[in-house]
């Protein structure tokens, strides 16, 4: 069975602190629950189990149970800051009818200049 | 499959010689099932799959000085029948002491008479079968220019027939059959792709309209090409049938006599209250036989009933088996859920919002402003049962002086599920019968947070 195995996203040279310092008004999202993707479209979404609100470079208030919602070939448009921080997540298994391959993804901090944020203090 | 198994007596005969070795004190329950499944997969005009699978399972429960022990086996071998009983007998040593435990016993309520099991579903052959998703698959591909592919195009059956023996005195039979088609579609213009579904669901292939599923696959993913993102706003919104069925199955899954009694349950203490509006009635009706999840008896082998969960909004009653019900000192409600591999939970398995007068039409045809939801991603992460919060991805149209407007896409609703039930403005009179737990309706919520820009 054909899966990607190990994707990653290369390393940038910036301090991830520096990203969140240098934005004044965003999320940091710091855990992603379950989430589904579209691969005909590639419209994707995310549940956030982590997430606080970035106000004038500095982490502020929790967010619970938001969701991120985007296009995959978009968003990769839309990165504009890479960390210095790489690192791969936790392993997962990637399968259909009963087969399944290990597979694993990696990314450093990134930032993306905007992204649908769904919740009710809209 | 073979005609004694046809009636289930066969079955409950081996359970029957199960039961009888019932020492005194001790508790013995056998749940048997004989099923077969058929999934044909078409894609560009030929075969993708083809999977055909039959099964023999048995699940024996016993109870003896107030523990529980389980095994299960997949086979009617009566040598594996019998060491799976000495496993489970095994297994009950192991258990936790709890005074609440027990099987089912007769409670009187009679069996609802349903006609849930064609033969004629078993009659049909497997070329049949494949040519309905071949013809599915062309006639979703030929139904638009616009149509680029076809993801997936499925045909999907099984036939089953259970029975329930107990020690206490209860034997059950029951027996189903039922089929759907389902098709993805995409549908092009540009570098823009959307998808759309169709469905058609019956107890045989003579209830099944596969025309009518190829022509929904088509104007769904159709009429979202150019869609962008909506403003950001509080509006009301109409859920499309398909949609109010995922919602109705999370409500449902809040009802539980388990969730309630882990204290996981948004409406534990609300009994008798006022939880949703007025036009909302909600009920988990498995003696309905048109319902997909129709059923003669639970889990347990008691009889099903027609439940009332929310009448006119207020709060009636938690669903049960015999533990929970026991446990929180009412009875069961014949709500047992269970394959053969395991013990009895508590769930919905024909949940209804009772329909309204209006057409769908009707319904957006009063409303100056609002949004059709025609689709919902990532509901199982987005929606918190225990607190209620609810945030999903979604698509859809922009609703305008009465009428469809502007497709939409990648926007997310957001509210709470308390809120939306009592936000409920109408329910349609669209009643669809979906290969899910809920039946669909058209379901129109106020002020919900639409996200987009």
């Amino acid at each position: 069975m054909v899966r990607m195995t190990n994707t990653y996203i290369a390393n940038g040279d910036s301090e991830p602190d520096d990203i969140v310092a240098d934005t004044p008004n965003g999320v940091y999202v710091a855990h992603l629950g379950g989430g589904q993707v579209n691969t005909a479209t590639g419209d994707f979404v995310f549940g956030m189990t982590e997430a606080y609100l970035i106000e004038d470079g500095r982490l502020t208030a929790p967010i619970r149970d938001g969701n991120l919602i985007g296009n995959g070939p978009e968003v990769l448009m839309l990165i504009d800051a890479l960390g210095n921080d790489f690192a791969m997540g936790s392993p997962g298994t990637c399968g259909k009818d009963g087969q399944g391959v290990p597979v694993g993804d990696g990314t450093p901090t990134l930032r993306v200049q905007r992204l649908t944020v769904g919740g009710t203090a809209a | 499959m073979h005609d004694d198994d046809l009636t289930g007596e066969a079955l409950a005969s081996l359970g029957d010689r199960v039961v009888a070795q019932a020492a005194p004190g001790e508790q013995i329950e056998v749940v048997l099932v004989h099923s077969a499944e058929t999934e044909v997969r078409a894609w560009e005009g030929d075969i993708e799959s083809f999977a055909s699978a039959t099964a023999h399972g048995v699940g024996i429960r016993v109870v003896i000085d107030q523990r529980q022990g389980f095994a299960h086996a997949g086979s009617h071998d009566e040598a594996v029948v019998a060491e799976t009983l000495a496993a489970a007998r095994d297994n009950a040593a192991f258990g936790t002491p709890d005074e609440f435990q027990g099987l089912a016993t007769p409670d009187g309520v009679a069996v609802p008479e349903m006609d849930l099991y064609r033969p004629e579903l078993a009659a049909v052959d497997p070329e049949t079968k494949i040519r309905m998703a071949l013809e599915l698959e062309r006639a979703t591909r030929d139904g638009d220019p616009r149509i680029c592919g076809v993801e997936s195009a499925d045909y999907v059956d099984s036939l089953s027939v259970g029975a329930v023996v107990t020690s206490t005195g209860i034997r059950s039979i029951g027996r189903d059959s039922s089929c759907y088609l389902s098709v993805y579609s995409l549908a092009a213009d540009g570098d823009e792709t959307q998808t759309g579904f169709g469905f058609s669901v019956g107890r045989s292939v003579e209830d099944l309209d596969l025309q009518q599923a190829a022509a929904d696959a088509v104007e769904r993913a159709v009429r979202l090409l150019g869609a962008g993102k909506p403003a950001t706003r509080r509006t009301t919104v109409v859920f499309d049938p398909w949609v109010t069925a995922q919602f109705l199955g999370i409500v449902g899954s809040t009802l539980s006599g388990e969730a309630v009694l882990k204290r996981r349950s948004l409406f534990a203490d609300r009994l008798g209250e006022t939880v949703a509006a007025p036009v909302f009635t909600l009920t988990d009706d498995p003696t309905d036989p048109a319902a997909f999840g129709a059923g003669e008896t639970d889990g347990e082998g008691l009889a099903t009933r027609r439940n009332e969960l929310m009448t006119a909004g207020v709060l009636r009653q938690f669903l049960h088996n015999s533990y929970t019900g026991r446990r929180s000192g009412t009875a069961s409600t014949g709500s047992a859920v269970r394959g053969y591999a395991g013990t009895p939970g508590v769930g919905c398995m024909a949940l209804v919002a009772t329909p309204g007068d209006a057409t769908p039409d009707e319904l957006v045809a009063g409303m100056d402003d609002g949004v059709l939801v025609q689709g919902v991603t990532g509901l199982h992460s987005g929606v918190n049962p225990v607190s209620g919060d609810f945030s999903t991805g979604a698509e859809g149209l922009r609703i305008r002086n009465g009428e469809l407007a502007e497709p939409i896409r990648e926007f997310t609703v957001a509210s709470t599920l308390q809120r939306m039930l009592l936000d409920v403005l109408a329910v349609g009179n669209d009643l669809t019968r979906l290969p899910m737990t809920a039946a669909g309706v058209t379901l129109v919520v106020a002020d919900v947070t639409v996200s987009g820009e």
